[in-house]
């Protein structure tokens, strides 16, 4: 058996050097390194919130700048419950954002 | 005066071993830790010199071992920990949890961090146990029954990267709310029984680009850290990897007036009660001082004067010879591994192998190496 047949990332698919370099690129775009542990872990703070948006109109953009605070720090999950049916009349929102305070 | 970031920057652990008696024997065990091994530290020794760390700046206190549920003192090592005020982890294979001692866990520790070394198969053979799965999720839910905030912590080695996904999704399910992954370093019982295993440049990128993806994939479900160093954020910011100059990084010369934790963390207790720098089996060349030894303070301060810039010097070579991101395709690096491996080559004037441990460009693994690797990936 070859290295390469038991590497454990040719499982998940061959991938060229140029592709490998392209990945690293996009990877980084969202996902950064900006501590490393040897020991210890880094404490995760989750705030959970429910939102219930009774104007429908504004839903959208408040859903909108929820999403923007997402980043390296901070992990943000929306669940969108949308209330009234056949018509549209307001969400519920299920938030969850988990701080990662290194 | 300024703080060193180190490579965990504000978060400043002291990582303590005080035992080396485990109920498992596992292949990758950086302490050889067994059920028979015996030296344990004292509790006293150990408060007091938590004590002494906690006024030289360290917030965090990480409990391994061997099996830390087997430490009789462990319920009031927390206490004590609590007391002063730091963030209290402990890292178990979870097999000995049960509903009272999740209840004394959930008392004591910020975050519980449960070794899982992929899917059930894979755990067992690394766990030297063939029901150390099945026992480690009993030992899970008690977890959970309690509300103990925990993750799993995954071993990444040249050989299971793949298995990386099913183990977000089991952490998921589970409720995990950290997956932690560990680079493999071929230290303790690792070096006999996985050598060659370690994970490569090569492989450590692929992770990267895995662990992104699956990060992307679990937003707001889990928390994926993945402890290698960015060759372009490390040789962007030395200080990260304590390449500084004394002075430079202190703005003093006299390293004596600064609090231990602004230059140096983590430190690790041994299970003989030896401080030493940033990871188990550290050379002793670089030894802080002994909590088993009476006057730490004293130790401490002539450590600072007459040793950390020996320290620095050590961790500037390795910076050195870090390759320039743009430089190299793979551009990850077992930062902790690199170090820990110069120390000992200074020490016997020997000249680091940089093939040996992960980081600079490919491993290349003989079939003789990959015969010892058998076993563990199931792989004929």
């Amino acid at each position: 058996m070859s290295q390469e047949q038991t590497r454990g990332s040719s499982k998940l698919g061959a991938m060229s050097h140029d592709d490998l370099h392209k990945a690293i690129g996009a990877a980084r775009e969202s996902y950064r390194i900006e501590r490393w542990w040897k020991y210890g872990q880094p404490a995760i703070d989750r705030i959970s919130a429910v939102l219930n948006i009774t104007n429908a109109a504004s839903a959208g953009s408040i859903i909108g700048n929820i999403i923007k605070m997402h980043g390296a720090e901070r992990q943000i999950g929306v669940i969108v419950f949308p209330y009234g049916v056949p018509v549209f009349d307001g969400v519920r929102l299920e938030v969850n954002i988990d701080q990662a305070s290194h | 005066m300024a703080q060193i970031p180190g490579p965990t920057w504000a978060y400043r652990v002291v990582q303590i071993h005080p035992l080396l008696k485990c109920n498992l024997r596992c292949l990758h065990c950086y302490s050889t830790s067994s059920p028979d091994q015996l030296p344990t530290l004292s509790l006293e020794r150990l408060c007091s010199a938590l004590s002494l760390l906690h006024a030289e700046g360290y917030n965090g206190v990480g409990i391994s071992g061997g099996e830390p549920l087997l430490y009789a003192e462990l319920p009031s090592l927390l206490q004590h920990i609590r007391k002063l005020g730091m963030i209290a982890t402990v890292t178990t294979n979870a097999m000995l949890v049960d509903d009272r001692r999740a209840a004394m866990l959930r008392q004591g520790t910020d975050l519980v961090a449960v070794s899982v070394d992929g899917v059930p198969e894979s755990h067992n053979r690394m766990r030297a146990h063939p029901r150390a799965f099945e026992r480690m999720i009993e030992g899970v839910a008690h977890l959970k029954h309690v509300g103990v905030p925990f993750g799993f912590i995954f071993t990444l080695t040249l050989h299971n990267l793949h298995e990386l996904s099913w183990l977000a999704e089991f952490a998921v399910a589970q409720g995990a709310g950290l997956l932690q992954v560990h680079p493999l370093e071929e230290v303790g019982r690792a070096t006999s029984k996985l050598s060659g295993c370690a994970p490569d440049a090569l492989e450590l990128a692929r992770a990267f680009v895995e662990v992104a993806r699956l990060q992307k994939q679990y937003t707001g479900s889990l928390t994926i850290q993945y402890d290698v160093a960015d060759l372009e954020l490390l040789c962007a910011k030395p200080e990260r990897g304590y390449a500084v100059e004394p002075a430079v990084a202190c703005g003093t010369t006299d390293t004596a007036a600064v609090p231990l934790a602004d230059l140096i963390a983590p430190i690790i207790i041994e299970a003989d009660g030896a401080i030493v720098p940033l990871q188990y089996n550290f050379s002793r060349t670089y030894q802080i001082g002994n909590i088993n030894t009476d006057g730490l303070t004293g130790q401490i301060q002539a450590w600072k004067r007459n040793n950390f810039h020996q320290f620095l010097a050590l961790c500037r070579s390795v910076y050195d010879r870090l390759p320039q991101p743009a430089a190299t395709e793979y551009p990850f690096v077992n930062w902790y591994g690199e170090v820990l491996q110069a120390s000992h080559a200074v020490q016997s004037n020997v000249r680091p192998d940089p093939t040996r441990i992960s980081g600079f460009g490919l491993q290349i693994a003989t079939p003789a190496i990959h015969e010892a690797c058998n076993d563990l990936s199931g792989n004929a």
